[in-house]
């Protein structure tokens, strides 16, 4: 481990330091007295505490690895260092000045600058006009037009400094997502940035990418720039990072120094409790396969196909990276996108499935990864969101009951435990929890054979989590098929009866119940095949 | 948890009157009544029954469009069209009229094209993806000029041998004095109000304006319902133009230009959101009203006409100006 950021280190010989007076050894810089320090900082939404009483100082040329599961703080923080969000309480220490809070001018005064997991780019301009836009040099006089030779003059250096292999005339919409990153760099390094926060950085890209970002690191380091580094992935922490901060349930769990930085460590200060206490035990053997898919093609991976069985009656995790093509999976599955081939069988019958509407009508349903954004329409009420889906039901003669609608709601409410005034009441006021609920309450009215729950517990608190894994196990033990994807490693660990790992548009292995470990999980989501000759075996046979 | 779901119930517990206070339709309702009392006051001419007549005649025909307006507002969309559609329906209900058919016949040809229209409209919006804007921005120009090419550019206003019920239709009282086109914009207004509280198809329009994608994922037949609501749209402007030709008794090319956006006024000014999700076939009345007693008290209080502009972009404004209040302040 100690060898990797020292190669990186090497690598970086070409790079001028930024200024004379910070002229000073790397080894030096990590030491030097912080310029950002973030001081009890907490922050309260109405019903949930996000952070609280979280210290962090920046000191120049340090690279830290920000930690932590999702929903553990980790964005509300970036959002308060950026100046989007302002804390509920504490100070951020900018140099020698005080701030009760920052605006995000004032964060990109201070020198902080963001690479973001969406990046932030305009599509429609080339790479010159992105890094310096707002800001181009111009030729002054009049008309002020702006000075595109002198532009391209600017950006050529801090491109070349980057290692990039495009031009400052290239248009963005063609670069790949790798590309795209090292321009919103460039963009914070001609901000004169201090601090570049990157928010998964590599959740996207390829071994080699990730090698070349990291490279990019060191030469920040080196030249003095801080870099904190958020990240699942924590072999990449592992190999970048000074120091690492693991956050949990919104505070500091704990502080790791260099020597100290181990995968077990970090995981176990995430997690913070066993994995296997979420399990609870199917009531029965799981049942005869209910959803076939053979040799599914979907257009982010055409050249792959997924071939799975999934049993009435259990619940089939099913895990790998962001971008491993689980989501892709399930909007095929579900008709949203159209499948390049292969065929899906529900209880032995071939599914024909162009749109939602045909896999809802036979008894396939999907429970989206963004509640807000696909699963509710958020200005109806409880008992509307929940009737949408089957209105007929609740009609004579196209006209809506009321009575009827609100009878079924009022009994979801009871047994999901929705905690709401009134079924009257509009789902944008609910928590995310409670909406979850809903959005299960819709489907779970109906009658369901396979559900697939995307996410089904991001963002929700760890008491409404247990309730859902509760009902996700009732469902199944009332012969339910059930996928879930996640990316929580607690939860696909803690739920599934069996998991099926995916990597770049295939499964790359299938685990069951007794060979569950997060090791194994990890190997088969970077696209190892397992060592254990068991484990091997058996994912061989799924 | 129990703490936030006490303050949920709190907070939920709205009384009567902040609800309705909230409501930017019950502001526009105030200001209708305060206007028509203070022109009451001001002028003598107001309230007689020969204004009051003219008033309410008026605003049918804007608030009839208003009316599919709302609908297509409510799905998120917009339909630019609707001056044009009415010009359209009238110039073909006048031309088969006069070429000797009956008004069964004419009034069938004039609705059987703004089907036509508001299928074009529907099905290039809903599943070739077109923005409505420019489906309906070209349609606005495309039916106008078919108009024009129907009547060879001219004024018709012989219409064979139903001339006199056609000009009853639209132009008589049948019932109490109330002029007919305002007993059937309350007709259609019932129709619609019915249609978006109590049937399956009005609570897809608003799902589809509230949240389409979600709509999709939850299997509501997002597209039919899209193209269903431009055909409603196109009808409404058809039904206008039949009545107007009625209570006019001639067609020009120009009726109904610059319509849309009176429409459009109509049913923002009462409460219907552009981004979609939000209206009311009462609001879309409301709205129409607020803008024909603002026109209607400009010329009896002897003020220039060319102010007209200004009084009912102003009302725009104000009209939404409340609802934003509202929204700041929630979101504080």
């Amino acid at each position: 481990m100690e060898g990797e950021p020292a190669r990186c280190y090497d690598r970086a010989g070409f790079i001028a330091p930024r200024t004379d007076d910070r002229h000073m050894s790397a080894l030096q810089a990590a030491s030097a007295a912080p310029f950002l320090d973030l001081i009890d900082i907490g922050k309260t939404y109405p019903g949930v505490v996000a952070l609280s009483a979280v210290n962090l100082s920046v000191a120049p040329g340090e690279v830290i690895g920000l930690v932590g599961e999702n929903g553990a703080g980790k964005s509300t923080l970036m959002k308060i260092l950026g100046g989007v969000t302002a804390p509920s309480e504490g100070t951020i220490r900018i140099d020698a000045a005080e701030h009760a809070a920052m605006s995000v001018k004032d964060a990109t005064k201070a020198g902080i600058a963001f690479v973001h997991q969406e990046l932030n780019l305009f599509d429609n301009l080339d790479v010159a006009a992105n890094v310096f836009i707002g800001r181009e040099p111009r030729f002054g006089g009049l008309l002020n037009l702006i000075d595109t030779r002198a532009l391209h003059e600017k950006v050529t250096p801090l491109l070349r400094r980057l290692g990039a292999d495009f031009g400052p005339a290239t248009p963005v919409a063609i670069l790949s997502l790798a590309q795209r990153q090292l321009v919103e760099i460039a963009k914070a390094l001609s901000l004169d940035a201090r601090l570049v926060i990157m928010d998964e950085p590599t959740s996207s890209l390829t071994a080699s990418e990730t090698a070349r970002l990291l490279d990019v690191i060191a030469d920040l380091k080196k030249n003095h720039v801080s870099v904190i580094f958020i990240s699942h992935r924590l072999q990449e922490v592992e190999r970048c990072a000074d120091r690492v901060i693991v956050l949990r349930d919104g505070k500091v769990v704990g502080r790791l120094d260099r020597a100290q930085i181990q995968h077990d460590a970090m995981i176990r200060l995430m997690i913070g409790r066993d994995l296997k206490s979420l399990y609870i035990p199917p009531a029965a053997p799981p049942r005869e396969v209910a959803l076939d898919l053979a040799e599914v093609r979907t257009a982010a991976f055409p050249s792959q196909s997924v071939t799975l069985g999934l049993r009435g009656g259990e619940i089939l995790g099913l895990a790998g990276l962001v971008g491993s093509g689980r989501t892709e999976l399930a909007r095929a599955i579900f008709g949203i996108d159209r499948r390049l081939g292969g065929q899906i069988k529900l209880l032995g019958q071939v599914l024909e499935i162009a749109e939602p509407r045909n896999a809802i009508h036979r008894g396939l349903y999907l429970i989206p990864e963004d509640r807000k954004q696909s699963g509710l329409v958020l200005d109806f009420s409880v008992a509307e969101n929940i009737s949408l889906a089957n209105l007929p039901a609740y009609a004579r003669a196209s006209l809506v009951q009321d009575n009827a609608e609100t009878r079924n709601a009022e009994q979801q409410k009871a047994k999901l435990k929705i905690k709401v005034p009134s079924v009257a009441t509009r789902t944008s006021s609910l928590s995310g929890g409670n909406q979850q609920k809903v959005v299960l309450a819709k489907w779970l009215s109906m009658s369901p054979k396979v559900i697939i729950f995307d996410e089904p517990t991001r963002g929700i608190d760890v008491g409404a989590k247990g309730e859902i894994y509760e009902l996700m196990r009732a469902l199944a033990d009332a012969g339910v098929a059930i996928l879930m994807i996640s990316s929580d490693m607690e939860e696909v660990i803690g739920v599934s009866d069996r998991i099926a790992v995916m990597h770049e548009g295939r499964i790359s292995g299938i685990l069951e119940r007794n060979e569950f470990s997060e090791d194994r999980v990890l190997q088969l989501a970077i696209g190892k095949s397992l060592r254990e000759p068991p484990a091997m075996k058996l994912a061989m046979g799924g | 948890m129990t703490t936030t779901l006490d303050q949920t119930i709190e907070q939920k517990q709205h009384t009567w009157l902040t609800s309705i206070t909230s409501n930017q339709t019950f502001w526009v309702v105030i200001a209708v009544i305060l206007a028509c009392i203070f022109l009451s006051f001001a002028t003598e001419s107001f309230a007689t029954s020969k204004n009051l007549y003219n008033i309410t005649r008026n605003v049918t025909f804007v608030a009839i469009i208003a009316l599919g307006m709302t609908l297509v507002i409510i799905t998120g969309g917009i339909d630019l069209s609707v001056g044009s559609v009415l010009c359209l329906c009238s110039m073909v209900l006048a031309v088969t009229m006069n070429a000797g058919y009956s008004l069964e016949i004419g009034i069938l040809a004039s609705l059987g094209t703004a089907i036509i229209v508001g299928l074009f409209n529907g099905i290039l919006i809903a599943y070739l993806g077109f923005p409505p804007f420019v489906v309906t921005l070209g349609m606005l120009s495309l039916a106008r000029s078919l108009a024009m090419v129907a009547s060879n550019n001219t004024v018709v206003f012989q219409f064979g041998p139903d001339h006199d019920l056609l000009l009853a239709l639209g132009g008589g009282a049948w019932l109490f004095g109330i002029a007919n086109p305002v007993l059937y914009m309350i007709a259609l207004a019932l129709l619609t109000g019915f249609v978006l509280r109590w049937t399956r198809f009005g609570r897809h329009v608003f799902a589809i304006g509230g949240n389409e994608h979600a709509a999709t994922l939850t299997g509501v037949p997002v597209r039919p319902i899209k193209v269903a609501v431009y055909v409603i749209s196109a009808l409404s402007a058809g039904i206008a133009g039949i009545i107007q030709t009625g209570w006019l008794g001639a067609v020009t090319t120009n009726i109904g230009a610059g319509m849309e956006l009176q429409v459009i006024a109509a049913a923002v000014i009462g409460g219907a959101n552009l981004a979609g999700g939000v209206g009311t076939a009462f609001g879309a009345l409301v709205g129409a009203a607020l803008i024909e007693v603002i026109r209607n008290s400009l010329g009896l209080l002897g003020i220039n006409a060319f102010w007209q502009g200004t009084f009912i972009g102003g009302a725009i404004i104000l009209a939404v100006l409340f609802d934003r209040i509202r929204n700041l302040r929630q979101s504080q």
